[in-house]
């Protein structure tokens, strides 16, 4: 059965993360979803150009949902923050100023009806678990993974309402499907500290190690994430948040769509689980897969 | 139905430690009519505050598994349909000094609200006599965060404040400051700002927390964001805080998405970029993150335009019109 | 020991004012104000309707004078006409100022604060914040307090305040934190703890913490409760516990059912119906449950409210609040089922003798009172919708600016009597709580509040209210060997809970003795064998004095303008 989405990929998987959208372009493909980018999307403002500029934020969001509506597709993000910026958009846009948008798409020959669902790449996946589960050809069973969610993938719930944000199991349900062991911390549900990396920066990285050192505990062997952005915090900044925190056991740090390509058994450049900074290799070592 | 089992995390000033409370399963039931409950029949010795019982004094804010709410205003049936019919969690709020069991001290908290300068300077055309004009529509544009009923929900579970809080305000001292910030009938609206801008307003980690406690729907996380907007076009430009927000909007403009390459540099400056980030950067490269060749390039020219990067500038601008 | 130019015990609306008054009469002032609760927590924050006060604007039809007969008349002519009449004037300065300060109230389109009529005034001059205009004020005064630096102590419990020579010396407090008990010498106090509501603890409508602390405490330093047996009650609380469903509910066209179906309201006040005044319909409501036609028994009789008529839709849309009421303590949505309801005991009209208005003076010098803990009296026998908000402001900037004044020609004393107030709690707590084996204050509240249900509720008479007078003096000797249950000096909220108790107790009999003595009916005091109001010996306030036994005397009402006349609307 072939899906067909406006694929929004954010920033962030056009740059340091280009292994998250690797592995999720090759992971759709294998399940047979179609990930047809939006051409001419732009950066969702990622909560900072909101801060200080929430007119031009909310009409670069315009555009982008006019853009993916014109495409007649449901929108899907494989970015936890672009989901909320695209979705908070879209019910500030219904919300009254839909008029006053469509004004100034009008410029660019857009216009928005508030018709396009946005969802997150991570929703489509944990409700298609069980129609996929049976194409695991290389179940990931000597993985213990510590699933860790990111505020914008569940929070606030008003916004992201897929799933309860008090206890969330979407990402469980998808890393069972791939057969590895979930793992809980306590930081399941906390924040990685991504958006505030540079004015709070300790803050950041004491709250990056604390993952990181819940996950060791537990004797998790990785991390998973369904956010480039919690992946960018915490694996490129593990090292100076291990040191910040005297932590001192990196754990490697995977994205969703690794996950389900290893246990897909996809091409290895297309995981790029070697563009991490801390060293993935152990999550293969036993496992001979990818 | 299944007895209610309360765990309360007790503490008589002394000692600690987790109290099984079992009775019978009574529809209909509130966390407050349980506590009381227990502490009038079963147990004399367990504290917690309440007092109007309908959602508008703040006095009753508690845990349930980790997630404060106001004990008046929820069913535990309703609990018991998030987290199943075992034992509930009861807890004092977090980011708060617990007086005993579920009762926490406000005195500190109370004292850093002081730094909102709440209370309104009016206008030089109102006076205490005549009072004040205000249209509906500017009443109505702070009338949601005049719902704050002071109950400590939004800093219970706030990810910064439970890093630090001594560079960063209880959530809803900020919605005190926007609320007098954004009022049409304010003097100076920056008054209530700048104690903001030197505790912590940048410092918000986007958790979203205290947007997803507050019992009232209001959104501290959107009045720092609106503090931040009121910095930002009087002038307070400098600091990692908004150099980072302007060189996404620079981007988002420019070419219509991020360099990241530049994004250091311009919220830290080149110097700190080539410095004490160069570990990082060196890192990058190493792991093959960002390549050499194309971070100089990015660094030189920068991102490709997005396709219709004219249609974005065009909608922009006329926005600005 | 710690000193202060004032203390000022509460942090409701009235607490609030008085502190910031004072501030602004001399900011050189050391102020102190004592809360047993952190400040935000008072009955203020649940007054919904608004503040009176008459605004001036072109084309304005009310007047002062207006709202001043309004006012008396709303008493039953035991208000006090010319402190009515400073009071409207003081009203008006208050809503103007609170704008000032940064009250968002609603607005009118051309920008003036909103205003809406409610029963008893003849013109629109309700002044509201939305639904929330208690929160608001109260939230706005809190942060005009922090404006002026006003300084707390949180989470201390007013245990006594001290007199020596007759003249107001101070307080002494329990730190519930730590149980240590304090004495806090101070040129003078200003008393603003709420009302007493709580005496009738499961038909209220009010916070667990309106136990009248305040006026226990000026009693037993010597000061009368004035008028104590006048209660407010409002028509329409839930069964379970008394929160209010707001008028807004039969406005909207609710019908009040009996158990034969029946609308009853067609036997009270056929024209009206629903609509008929509030304390037509609480008797109404209360009538058909003594006749037998109400459901359940006991204090958890009650008729029903029916709204499902309606319709979803509106429901939703206009009255979401009760409907969350409904859900929350009676565990029924409303667009479906009935609600169960019953009158509701809501405002204490009575409270601590002020001699003076202007100051808020008690007798004793150095000693005032402000908000519903305080009887000028402004409400007299009933007291009008508005008017409580407005009371906490006027009352407490008055009295605020009344102990400024003051403490100019008073000294720091007392130190002896304050000692000794202190030592003989700090046994009290001690020998309390080593009690084994005994009734609980939870126990002995809700025979109190049964009792006083049934003896001094909507319907009154000689022998109902002298049965539970008879009925309190034995419940007051067994609470005199009740048990606490915790001896930890830490939080004992448990022993916090008790003094509440104790205070309440004290307060239903001064309540009870002036009750009885009372032969006529008046505002909400209804005298089912008295059912007139007899001017001729009552028209004077009740005035209870404690000194072991409990005393009773009067003060005539002060009449200027308006002489009595008969109560009809």
């Amino acid at each position: 059965m072939q899906k067909t989405y406006a694929f929004f990929p954010g920033c962030v998987l056009h740059a340091a993360a280009k292994e998250a959208e690797t592995s999720a372009v090759a992971v759709a493909k294998r399940l047979g979803i179609n990930l047809k980018e939006i051409p001419g999307w732009t950066c969702c403002g990622a909560s900072h150009v909101q801060d200080i500029d929430p007119e031009t934020a909310l009409l670069a969001n315009a555009r982008n949902l006019a853009l993916a509506e014109r495409m007649g597709l449901t929108l899907v993000t494989a970015c936890s923050t672009c989901a909320l910026m695209l979705r908070q958009a879209k019910a500030t846009l219904l919300d009254g100023r839909l008029d006053w948008a469509n004004e100034r798409l009008a410029e660019a020959g857009l216009k928005l009806e508030g018709t396009v669902e946005v969802r997150h790449l991570l929703w489509e996946l944990a409700d298609g678990c069980d129609e996929w589960a049976a194409k695991v050809s290389h179940p990931q069973a000597h993985l213990r993974v510590a699933p860790f969610y990111g505020c914008h993938t569940v929070r606030p719930p008003q916004v992201m309402d897929y799933e309860s944000h008090l206890n969330p199991q979407s990402l469980e349900k998808v890393i069972r499907a791939c057969g590895a062991t979930p793992v809980t911390i306590p930081e399941r549900l906390k924040c990685c500290g991504f958006h505030a990396v540079f004015p709070a920066e300790t803050s950041a990285h004491r709250l990056t190690a604390s993952a990181v050192n819940s996950a060791a505990e537990a004797g998790a062997d990785c991390l998973l994430t369904p956010c480039p952005l919690c992946h960018m915090q915490l694996d490129m900044y593990q090292p100076d948040a291990l040191s910040t925190a005297c932590g001192d056991t990196p754990v490697p740090v995977l994205h969703l769509t690794q996950l389900l390509a290893m246990a897909l058994g996809l091409d290895a450049k297309a995981i790029g689980l070697g563009r991490h900074i801390v060293d993935t290799k152990p999550l293969l070592a036993s496992s001979g897969s990818a | 139905m299944q007895n209610f089992i309360f765990l309360i995390d007790r503490f008589d000033g002394t000692n600690s430690w987790r109290q099984r409370y079992e009775f019978p399963h009574k529809p209909g039931m509130t966390v407050l009519t349980c506590l009381i409950h227990i502490k009038e029949n079963l147990d004399p010795t367990l504290n917690f505050t309440a007092s109007c019982r309908s959602a508008i004094c703040g006095a009753c804010a508690v845990r349930v598994n980790g997630n404060a709410l106001l004990a008046c205003d929820t069913m535990v049936d309703d609990l018991r349909e998030q987290w199943g019919d075992g034992p509930l969690t009861v807890s004092p709020l977090g980011n708060a000094e617990v007086i005993s069991d579920l009762v926490v001290k406000w005195d500190e908290k109370v004292n850093r609200l002081r730094l909102a300068n709440p209370g309104l300077h009016a206008k030089k055309e109102f006076s205490a006599h005549e009072g004040c004009r205000q249209a509906p529509q500017d009443m109505q544009a702070i009338q949601k965060q005049w719902d704050c009923i002071l109950c400590g929900s939004c800093m219970s579970e706030c990810n910064k404040l439970s890093d630090s809080s001594k560079d960063f305000l209880e959530p809803f001292t900020y919605t005190h400051a926007a609320r007098y910030a954004e009022d049409s009938r304010s003097r100076n609206p920056l008054e209530h700002m700048e104690n903001m801008e030197k505790s912590g307003m940048w410092k918000c980690l986007h958790c979203m927390e205290c947007v997803t406690k507050c019992p009232k729907g209001i959104s501290p996380a959107g009045a720092i964001a609106s503090l931040r907007e009121l910095a930002f076009k009087a002038g307070h430009t400098d600091g990692p805080g908004p150099r980072h927000a302007d060189a996404f909007r620079t981007d988002l403009e420019n070419t219509g998405r991020l360099n990241e390459v530049k994004l250091v540099p311009r919220t830290e400056g080149m110097v700190s970029a080539a410095t004490k980030r160069l570990p990082f950067t060196l890192r990058m490269f190493a792991r093959g993150k960002l390549g050499p060749v194309e971070a100089a390039r990015l660094f030189v020219a920068d991102n490709h335009r997005v396709e219709d990067h004219d249609g974005l500038k065009r909608i922009l601008k006329a926005n600005r019109k | 020991m710690q000193s202060y130019d004032i203390v000022i015990v509460g942090s409701g609306g009235a607490g609030l004012r008085a502190a910031v008054g004072a501030l602004q009469t001399n900011p050189d002032l050391s102020i102190l104000v004592v809360t047993k609760t952190m400040p935000t927590r008072s009955a203020t924050c649940m007054a919904e309707g608004g503040i009176n006060g008459v605004l001036e604007f072109a084309g304005q039809e009310d007047t002062l004078e207006a709202h001043s007969f309004d006012t008396v008349k709303g008493s039953d002519y035991l208000g006090d006409q010319e402190a009515i009449d400073f009071f409207v004037e003081k009203a008006s300065e208050a809503v103007r100022e609170t704008d000032f300060w940064g009250t968002p109230y609603s607005r009118r389109d051309d920008g003036r604060v909103a205003c809406r009529l409610m029963g008893g005034h003849k013109h629109a001059r309700t002044n509201y914040s939305a639904d929330k205009t208690g929160h608001i004020l109260l939230h706005s005064n809190f942060d005009y307090a922090l404006k002026c630096g006003v300084q707390f102590r949180i989470n201390s419990h007013l245990l006594d305040v001290a007199v020596e020579d007759g003249v107001c010396c101070g307080v002494v407090v329990r730190d519930t934190n730590t149980g240590e008990v304090t004495a806090i010498r101070s040129k003078s106090v200003v008393l603003a703890t709420g009302g007493y509501t709580r005496m009738f603890w499961a038909r209220t409508s009010t916070p667990y913490i309106a136990t009248g602390d305040g006026v226990a405490a000026a009693l037993r330093a010597g000061v009368a409760f004035k008028d104590p047996e006048m209660v407010q009650f409002h028509p329409t609380g839930v069964a379970n516990g008394g929160v209010l469903i707001t008028e807004a509910a039969r406005g909207e066209g609710g019908y009040l059912i009996n158990k034969d179906g029946e609308r009853f309201m067609a036997n009270y006040a056929p024209d009206r119906m629903e609509l008929a005044p509030r304390d037509i319909t609480a008797r109404a409501i209360e009538t058909e449950i003594i006749e037998g036609r109400g459901y359940g028994e006991g204090l958890g009789a009650h008729v029903l409210l029916d709204l499902r008529h309606l319709g979803r839709e509106r429901i939703l849309e206009r009255l979401p609040q009760i409907r969350h009421v409904a859900l929350l303590f009676e565990n029924l949505d409303l667009v479906e089922q009935p609600v169960p309801i019953r009158p509701t005991a809501h405002y204490s009209m009575g409270g601590i003798d002020v001699i003076d208005h202007e100051h808020m003076k008690t007798p004793v010098p150095g000693l005032f009172a402000a908000g519903e803990c305080s009887c000028v009296s402004i409400h007299g026998a009933n007291r009008l919708g508005g008017n409580s908000l407005a009371d906490a402001m006027v009352t407490g900037k008055q009295a605020g600016i009344g102990a400024a004044s003051y403490v100019g020609g008073a000294g720091l004393k007392g130190d002896s009597s304050l000692e000794k107030l202190a030592a003989k709690w700090r046994d009290h707590f001690r020998e309390t709580t080593a009690r084994k084996g005994g009734a609980t204050a939870p126990e002995l509240r809700e025979k109190l509040a049964a009792t006083l249900w049934d003896g001094m509720g909507i319907f009154r008479t000689e022998e109902k209210l002298q049965a539970a007078l008879d009925t309190v003096v034995d419940l007051q000797k067994e609470y005199e060997t009740a048990v606490v249950g915790n001896d930890n000096p830490v939080c004992n909220t448990a022993y916090s809970h008790f003094l509440e108790v104790g205070n309440i107790f004290t307060l239903a009999r001064c309540a009870l003795v002036a009750a009885v003595a009372r032969k006529e009916s008046r505002g909400a005091h209804t005298r089912e064998d008295f059912t007139q109001r007899d001017d001729e010996n009552f028209l004077k306030h009740s005035l209870v004095t404690v000194n072991g036994d409990y005393h009773l005397d009067y003060r005539p009402v002060s009449i200027n303008r308006y002489q009595p006349q008969e109560r009809k609307y």
